[in-house]
């Protein structure tokens, strides 16, 4: 049912290439807990868009159903215009092939809320597992982008080092390193800053901030109100599984129309 | 003096060459070793390859294990060996008879190291298990997320992840291995307990060689833990020291 309504889609947009991520009637369900109740979304290349809420809203089940770590109930999630193909099972749809969720999920890269740094592997390691292994990449280049990256984030000094002997705030850079090294066509955050002690965010953000900049496409779950203000070109306002209200920031966060997200940026400021 | 004496000429009895003993305890100790690491090292193949498919296989598969891994743990080991060793060579045996060959013998450290492989593997299925459930789930998932296959994230993060929570209890089962050839005296096979007992009984010197056998399986113990710990803190690397 739902793709007849996808195929509608790709009619109507002239340049499907140019959607970096579409989301369309997407469900999700925990046996009868229903935290997912259709949400379409669109991400353009080089949109960076905020998904903003309270607890329980279903902002990184959403994420999490991008890259499939969540398996949807139903709807479609279309990556770089290639739709996941699903099969139904007596146990609910699941993904119909495993390569092509491998191949799509190799175009993505996520930041997670607690790192999930690969322990056992230094953080040079850790940077390069994923380019030699899934892309194929000499490890020689590897390594080499690997330190660029590390540079970057401002921790050439510790790429030996193992990621338990880091701080909270490095090992996230450690893994925004990590992201950019599969040089991915989009990167999702899963509140990359909400296991950071306070006086440790500011650094993490910068570091975002400044991938925003380049143009790259993401989205960023958040409950840095202030960062997804001056970051995102689109806010997302998610409540109780669906989208409440959706714009740029500035009508996001100077003129709410909706009462629960009036309610909502009053509490959280 | 006398006791001096009567001290030295007991000692002289674990000389490396006949007359001394001591060359028949250290070929016993010997075989108690190949037998210890071909059996440990089944075990832990079978307990890889059980674990995995416990946590990853089908409901067949899941139920075979199942019944594998408690029928051998509920079982006295000295049953166990008997049973696999006197049954298990008449099984091949009739099976020979079968397909119309002669009869084989079975080697002796073959076949224990079978029995003590087939033994350790259902204990070593139940370690592994338990330690690649104990990994954080996120690590597993950055691996997904990555977009490493099933045989790339086994190999590359769960196995090496999961090793620091295997290895107390897999090197428990060395130290169990090494003590559980000491079974295999009761179907024959001379390794350190067997060789002991005969050195013992011929010579009367109970005392003597029981101590030597007690002291030699010590040493075993002693040098496996060097190793162990070694191996444990290079299985930790990862682990932030605890304060």
């Amino acid at each position: 049912m739902l793709t007849s309504k996808n195929n509608n889609t790709i009619n109507n947009n002239e340049k499907p290439a140019l959607n970096a991520i579409q989301i369309r009637g997407l469900h999700k369900s925990y046996g009868s807990i229903e935290v997912l109740k259709g949400i379409d979304l669109n991400a353009k290349k080089g949109d960076i868009i905020a998904i903003i809420g309270g607890s329980g809203s279903g902002k990184s089940t959403l994420l999490r159903c991008i890259n499939l770590l969540e398996t949807p109930s139903a709807g479609d999630v279309r990556i770089g215009g290639e739709t996941i193909k699903m099969k139904q099972t007596s146990q609910g749809p699941v993904p119909a092939d495993k390569h092509q969720v491998r191949r799509l999920r190799a175009s993505l890269a996520m930041v997670f809320q607690n790192f999930n740094l690969w322990q056992h592997m230094s953080v040079l390691e850790n940077l390069i597992a994923a380019p030699t292994l899934v892309h194929g990449m000499p490890k020689v280049a590897a390594i080499d982008l690997a330190k660029q990256l590390l540079t970057r984030v401002g921790l050439s000094d510790k790429q030996d080092s193992y990621p338990a002997f880091l701080s909270g705030g490095q090992q996230q850079r450690v893994a925004i390193a990590r992201a950019l090294a599969v040089q991915p066509d989009v990167m999702l955050f899963d509140e990359p800053t909400s296991a950071l002690d306070p006086e440790l965010v500011g650094e993490v953000l910068k570091v975002i901030e400044d991938l925003a900049r380049e143009g790259r496409t993401m989205l960023l779950v958040t409950h840095e109100m202030k960062f997804a203000r001056e970051v995102a070109n689109h806010v997302v306002f998610l409540h109780q599984g669906l989208i409440e209200e959706q714009g740029p920031p500035e009508a996001i966060f100077d003129n709410p129309h909706s009462e629960r997200l009036k309610q909502f940026i009053r509490t959280v400021q | 003096m006398d006791t001096v004496t009567s001290l030295f000429e007991s000692l002289q009895l674990l000389a490396l060459s006949p007359p001394g003993w001591g060359g028949n305890l250290l070929r016993g100790l010997l075989h108690t070793l190949e037998i210890a690491i071909g059996g440990y090292s089944l075990g832990l193949a079978i307990g890889l390859m059980g674990a995995c498919g416990k946590l990853y296989g089908g409901v067949v598969v899941r139920d075979c294990l199942a019944c594998y891994t408690t029928m051998v743990r509920a079982v006295p080991e000295l049953i166990l060996i008997l049973l696999l060793y006197y049954a298990g060579t008449d099984l091949i045996n009739q099976l020979m008879f079968w397909m119309g060959r002669d009869a084989v013998d079975i080697d002796g450290l073959i076949a224990g190291i079978f029995v003590i492989g087939f033994v350790q593997g259902a204990y070593s299925t139940e370690v592994i298990r338990g330690a690649i459930q104990a990994i954080p789930q996120g690590q597993l998932e950055a691996a997904k997320a990555y977009g490493l296959s099933f045989w790339q994230s086994l190999r590359k993060v769960t196995l090496p992840a999961m090793l620091p929570y295997a290895i107390p209890g897999l090197a428990n089962l060395w130290l169990i291995a090494t003590k559980d050839t000491a079974l295999l005296a009761v179907v024959g096979f001379s390794e350190l307990t067997l060789e002991t007992r005969q050195a013992a009984g011929s010579t009367k010197h109970y005392m003597l060689f029981y101590c030597a056998a007690g002291v030699l399986y010590l040493m075993v113990t002693l040098i496996s833990n060097r190793l162990i710990s070694r191996i444990e803190n290079w299985s930790r690397r990862g682990f932030a020291k605890e304060q």
